[in-house]
């Protein structure tokens, strides 16, 4: 037990001793120097005060934009942290910064803060390579005041320089037969000071910290630790991203405090023939990295999910332990026909997401059990065809005021199979209509053995009416008759955008594609 | 400051006593002061008391309308840490008021509460847990009445402030009779909330010295707060700093509020002796928010076949709240705006402002002129469905002509009607709008479930403000010994690249380089009083007045460089002929070798010749008569027009902005265009988010604490995907054109999201006949109701058919 960690703020060391494992890094930089004492201030409503992160993802280095206010002290041990003050002052003529000081973006010290470590975090990215990802790379921004346009623009020349610098570090790589490090971003093609430091930070290693109040902060490295601390301090509360727990602030509620970033086993995703298994502990932003290429409707809904800044630290694992009433992910995952797997010291058991939930808000999950992880179907053509599937269509729509960071209406996950022209099986879920996530059973049977077409839709969408219950108490924003239209509405539009198995792609049907360049990569080797 | 420093005698009244059992008002008067004497006074002020920083919370009435029963602080006042709770009676005599020129309203509600939010009591504690802790022992005891809470409820009741104002030119009545085809319609404009910082904070503490206040909060126009906080503290405004604070926006901040409430802290500073942090920690305090005026435009139009408007008499009914600080100004403005760009020949406008138990704010960009804007445009909307023509082919046929008679606006500002048909035609070829509504409408035969919509709408916004006395700015310029030149302007700091444009028009007018010129803004000690950046053309006023003292300064100069080349042997040059440009002083003649700029600054320096120089600059002929209806309310009208396409999703009503173009005139200044086009998308995406998204929540709901209004706001991916836009030099006279045209103008062209939308609702089935409204803002649970309600209404027609 050490009374005393380190991270390295902004490329110097920071020890922090006996300060209280509650305390949440906007807190403690306030505290810290005067430079930082916006980070006071509540910035929920506006995306968090961000910075930017350096980490380790399995064997991947990663820079992780991450809101202050949502990361406690204790979880920071042995990592680093950038803010946009010490990026601005460590490199002055960082691309990032350059583009900032020439673009005419026209906003106060506060947004400018929260672009720096925006456009920092997509430098480094190297998933991000077309134009439609600028969107959920800044969607942490609400813009009464900030000039998009000018924004895109910005994002993109910087974006398109970091390209260039990976298709040169490529080209140079492809004699070493090294070509895959730098497209999966394992090699350091910058070697900067911001990268130099970054490639130096090793795997996580067991953490147990005690603050003054004796109030203890663990960081096992494997299950079977994890599993004895539980036993240990029944009382304490496990945490992963934390995203949810430090909006809470409930102190008292949580003595001590059990991370399960260090756990070896809750961090691996296992890609297997049949599925992915997801450990509860995987970061929204990699499993969407991860699976998101094969698996386009988690994509879509992780573009609508809370912010980036959220994203990066939230976990699966702590999404569905919350229990989260108008969750986005839910629909999709029931629809998906995910299965969750839970761990406690007498052993494992599994559970169809749809059962995982409570009546009346709840989960299964027992006091003594964590949630291992999550096994999502891959549904390859070879999978199908054993069960004699010609198709699986299946897609999630959600509804909100605005498309990011915020409670939504109502969200839908929809699929279904079809044997040639038939129904095999059908999933409809939502969430956000009733206390917890629902899954209409009398509508999905009404569809089984009928042929996919409108006749069959309009026939079933009686019987969902009937099956959905929906809720009265939320907001008023959140009106209860436009979410008992959507449950109706939602599934029409699945039906329309999927009448067939072998339709156009969705977003062809909408004009977005004529205005928003989505598909335009940022930079274009064989351009000249 | 203590009682005891005080030197100077105090105003006493006779000491006549009355035989009468009742008070007089002059004995009530010394009663008063007798019982705040006997509490003792308050505790000096010493460098231990001003060394700590108290916190205050205000106690805020949970009722729209309530009468006061019972008000106690004891039990509150008993708990530890408390260091005093204030009511309405612990307040000095004649101080629990906001004010006259706001709206007089007591600081502290005395018997009565006529709005959820008003302040009743203060309680200033060690730290904000014990405020409130102490907070919820205050018994206050209401009696609850029923108020007025919608606009329709004020109108039924006759509830209004003031007279109704009119402005017109014809005879709409007798117009509308005449004519073939009349139509009658309504328009209910929802209100905007201002701010969604999620609370305040104010923080006054005194000075070192004792004699003196510091103020930090964040505030549109720091000079009011000033006298405000000099008023509280019966201290000289001279006496006061008001410390610069990072604003994101003209939005998020406000002019009324922050004064209510550091008037309430410097009450607590006087009582205390300590520096105190008031806190308004609810997210949804009006005292902290404040909100636009909800509005309600009733017409009644005359036309003909062919689209020809003979008249218009419409009323405009905005929300006063209780007090009306400065809604009469956003009232005028509707009244002024809402002809926009049509030379109607018979327009009758009548605006009233209803009197509701609620508190609105006026200090947002466009408010008023939006909402004068956007009814005209709906008469212009109906119009067009009544006849079966293009809404675009009704304003082409309504504009101000240059052919036409009329050349004014109807209370006599003239109108450059050639400004509106350049601008109209140059947003119609840019978006290559034919085209482009072809095939909106070939689109939206293909596809059933999304629909796309596509409609231009024109402009007219009225520059400066119809109050004269706020059009009026000073800038301090002075020239360093090296040649650097400081500009100190009393704006506060938007941080809207203004101190870029400033220092482009100071490098062009003394010839120096950008680089050597610093722009201090947000320094309000210097100059006595700030210029509003919100409803005057801020930017133009100080422009101007930098280039009075720009001037002065060359006069002054050019004499010294004279002087300088004559020693040199140049006799021949005329002083006239002496320009300053690139860092150098000399004449267009070449031959001449011209002396640098930093050698005439240390020949000045050598001959005594000052460098500093004061500019100043009012806009001349300003006038404003309401009770006439005429005027000349504006320095000038800058004119704008936008082409707006949207989509609609069928199944859950969402709506995505596809591409915008603007065709605006930009500001005098070359290089500032990228600050033009900032200021623009900021207007704009306000104009926008209260166009459809920010839905704000009933005004009769007793929890709107739970309304998450900030989740209306855009966010980053609901910006329109492409925006053009083309930035023409302004038509007017130099001395009239505005510094700052994109600042405020833009909100207005938000309205023609809404025309897009009609264009959009028609390819879904609406027709004339059908009897629906479209809300504002159309949000998606009310876009997708009024889907439900067209095909109801067209399945009952089809079937009575």
């Amino acid at each position: 037990m050490q009374s005393w960690f380190k991270f390295e703020l902004d490329g110097e060391t920071c020890r922090v001793e006996s300060e209280s494992t509650h305390r949440t890094l906007a807190a403690f930089l306030s505290e810290l120097d005067p430079c930082f004492a916006r980070f006071a201030t509540d910035a929920s409503w506006r995306g968090g005060h961000l910075v930017v992160l350096g980490d380790i993802e399995g064997d991947r280095h990663r820079f992780r934009v991450v809101d202050a206010q949502l990361l406690i002290l204790p979880m920071l041990a042995g990592r680093q942290i950038w803010t946009p003050e010490g990026i601005r002052n460590a490199e002055p003529d960082h691309p990032v910064n350059l583009a900032l000081q020439r673009g005419h973006l026209e906003c106060g010290q506060a947004r400018g803060d929260g672009l720096v470590a925006l456009l920092f975090e997509g430098y480094y990215r190297p998933d991000l390579r077309r134009q439609g990802q600028i969107n959920d790379q800044f969607d942490a921004i609400v813009t009464r005041s900030a000039n998009v346009p000018a924004i895109r623009e910005v994002a993109a020349q910087v974006f398109a320089s970091t390209e260039q610098l990976r298709h040169e570090a490529a080209l140079k790589a492809e004699k070493s037969g090294e070509e895959s490090t730098v497209w999966t971003g394992r090699k350091d093609i910058f070697g900067d000071r911001f990268t130099k430091g970054l490639f130096q930070i090793k795997s996580r290693a067991s953490l147990s910290y005690v603050d003054d109040a004796k109030r203890r902060f663990y960081r096992p490295v494997n299950l079977v630790e994890l599993l004895k601390l539980k036993r240990e301090y029944p009382g304490s509360q496990l945490i992963a991203g934390g995203t949810e727990l430090t909006q809470r602030g409930g102190e008292a509620e949580w003595a001590n405090l059990i991370s399960l970033e260090g756990v070896k086993e809750l961090n691996d995703i296992i890609t297997t023939e049949e599925a992915w298994e997801i450990g509860g502990a995987v970061p929204l932003t990699e499993i969407a990295e991860q699976i998101g290429r094969e698996c386009q409707a988690f994509n879509k809904i992780m573009r609508r999910f809370g912010s980036r800044a959220v994203r990066n630290r939230a976990t699966l694992g702590g999404y569905l332990a919350t229990a989260w009433e108008t969750g986005q992910l839910t629909p999709l995952l029931m629809a998906l026909n995910a299965r969750v797997i839970l761990l406690s010291e007498e052993g494992e058991r599994d559970a169809p997401i749809a059962n995982f939930y409570t009546e009346g808000g709840g989960t299964i999950l027992s006091p003594n059990e964590v949630i291992r992880s999550v096994i999502i179907p891959r549904y390859t053509e070879s999978s199908m065809s054993d069960r004699g599937i010609t198709t699986r269509l299946c897609d999630t729509y959600t509804v909100a005021p605005r498309r990011t960071l915020c409670e939504p209406y109502a969200t839908g996950g929809f699929a279904v199979e079809l044997r040639d022209r038939k129904i095999a099986k059908a999933w409809i879920a939502y969430s956000g209509i009733d206390k917890q996530p629902v899954r209409a059973r009398d509508a999905e049977q009404y569809l089984a053995g009928k042929v996919w077409g409108e006749k069959t839709v309009f026939g079933m969408l009686p019987v969902l009416v009937e099956s959905i219950q929906v809720t009265d108490d939320r907001n008023e924003i959140a009106d209860a008759e436009y979410r008992k239209q959507l449950v109706v509405t939602l599934f029409q539009k699945f039906f329309f955008q999927h009448p067939a198995a072998d339709s156009v792609r969705p977003e062809t049907l909408t004009a977005t594609v004529d205005f928003a360049r989505l598909d335009e990569p940022f930079f274009d080797a064989l351009a000249d | 400051m203590s009682e005891s420093d005080d030197t100077i005698t105090p105003f006493e009244l006779p000491l006549e006593k009355s035989d009468k059992g009742a008070e007089t008002f002059g004995e009530r008067l010394r009663r008063r002061r007798r019982e705040l004497t006997d509490t003792g006074p308050p505790p000096a002020s010493t460098w231990q008391s001003r060394a700590r920083t108290l916190s205050a919370i205000v106690v805020e009435s949970p009722h729209a309308s309530a009468s006061i029963a019972k008000k106690s602080g004891d039990a509150a006042r008993a708990l530890e840490g408390v260091e005093c709770v204030l009511f309405a009676s612990d307040l000095p005599p004649f101080h629990n008021t906001l004010g006259p020129e706001y709206s007089s309203e007591p600081l502290l509600a005395e018997d009565e509460v006529h709005f959820r939010g008003q302040p009743v009591a203060l309680i200033v504690a060690v730290d904000l847990a014990t405020c409130q802790r102490a907070a919820s022992l205050v018994e206050i005891e209401y009696h609850t009445t029923p108020g007025i809470l919608t606009l329709e409820h004020a109108i039924t009741m006759s509830s209004y402030h003031g007279e109704a104002r009119t402005s017109q030119r014809g005879d709409a009545v007798k117009a509308i009779k005449q004519s073939k085809k009349k139509l009658s319609g309504s328009l209910a404009i929802a209100p905007q909330q201002a701010c969604l910082a999620g609370g305040t904070e104010i923080n006054v503490r005194p000075l070192r010295t004792g004699d003196g206040l510091t103020i930090h909060a964040r505030c549109l126009l720091p000079t009011a707060v000033r006298s405000a906080v000099a008023k509280a503290a019966d201290l000289p405004e001279s006496n006061i700093h008001i410390e610069p604070v990072d604003l994101p926006g003209p939005i998020g901040v406000l002019e009324t509020e922050p004064v209510r409430l550091t008037s309430l802290a410097t009450h607590a500073v006087k009582r205390c002796g300590s520096s105190v942090t008031l806190h308004v920690t609810s997210p949804h305090s009006p005292l902290a928010g404040g909100s636009r005026h909800q509005a309600k435009a009733r017409y009644e139009v005359g036309f003909e076949k062919d689209g020809t408007i003979n008249g218009v008499e419409m009323e405009l009914i905005l929300e006063g709240g209780w007090y009306p600080a400065d809604s009469e100004n956003a009232m005028d403005r509707a009244l002024l705006h809402a002809d926009s760009v049509y030379g109607f020949p018979n327009l009758s406008i009548r605006a009233r402002l209803c009197q509701t138990n609620h508190i609105v704010s006026s200090s947002l960009p466009a408010e008023g002129a939006a909402q004068g804007c956007w009814a005209i445009e709906d008469v212009i909307q109906r119009v067009a469905e009544a006849t079966g023509l293009s809404p675009q082919a009704i304003r082409e046929k309504n504009f101000y002509s240059e052919e036409g008679d009329i050349k004014t606006t109807p209370y006599g500002q003239p109108i450059d009607a050639v400004a509106i048909s350049r601008i109209w035609t140059q947003v119609l070829n840019r978006s290559e709008f034919a085209s482009r509504a072809k095939a909106v409408t070939e689109w939206n035969k293909r596809n059933p479930c999304y629909k796309r919509g596509i409609a231009a709408v024109p402009i007219k916004f009225g520059i400066g403000d119809p109050r004269s006395d706020r059009n009026a700015a000073a800038a301090i310029v002075q020239i360093l010994a090296d040649g650097s030149v400081i500009v100190r302007v009393g704006l506060v700091d938007t941080n809207d690249g203004l101190d870029a444009q400033i220092r482009e028009e100071v490098a062009h007018l003394l010839g120096v380089e950008e680089h050597a010129i610093r722009v201090i803004l947000n320094d309000f000690d210097p100059l006595p009083r700030a210029t509003p950046v919100i409803g005057t053309d801020a930017s133009g006023l100080i422009l101007r007045a930098l280039e009075d003292a720009c001037k002065r300064l060359t006069k002054r100069l050019r004499e010294v460089a004279l002087q300088m080349f004559a020693a040199r042997g140049q006799t021949e040059i005329e002083m006239e002929a002496i320009r300053f440009a690139r860092g150098t002083v000399g004449t267009d003649f070449t031959g001449n070798a011209p002396l640098h700029f930093k050698e005439v600054i240390e020949g000045a320096l050598r001959k005594r010749v000052t460098l500093i120089e004061t500019g100043y600059h009012r806009t001349p002929n300003l006038w404003w008569d309401p009770e006439l209806g005429a005027g000349w309310p504006f320095t000038s009208f800058t004119y704008a027009a936008a082409v707006a396409e949207i989509q609609v999703d069928a199944f859950t009503g969402e709506i995505q902005i596809l591409r915008l173009d603007v065709a605006h005139e930009g500001s005098p200044s070359s290089n500032q265009g990228e600050r033009d086009f900032a200021q623009l998308m900021r207007a704009f995406t306000l104009g926008a988010g209260w166009m459809l998204s920010e839905a704000t929540p009933d005004p009769e709901n007793e929890h709107p604490d739970l309304y998450p209004i900030e989740e209306g706001v855009f966010g980053f991916a609901d910006a329109p995907f492409q925006v053009e836009t083309d930035r023409l030099r302004p038509l007017g006279a130099p001395a009239t054109v505005p510094g700052d045209p994109c600042g405020e103008a833009p909100v207005l062209l938000a309205g023609a999201l809404r025309e897009a939308l009609w264009d959009a609702l028609r390819a879904f089935g609406y027709s004339n006949d059908l009897d629906v409204e479209l809300p504002l803002p159309a949000t998606p649970p009310k876009v997708l109701t009024l889907f439900k309600e067209i095909s109801r209404q067209q399945r009952e027609k089809g079937s009575n058919s």
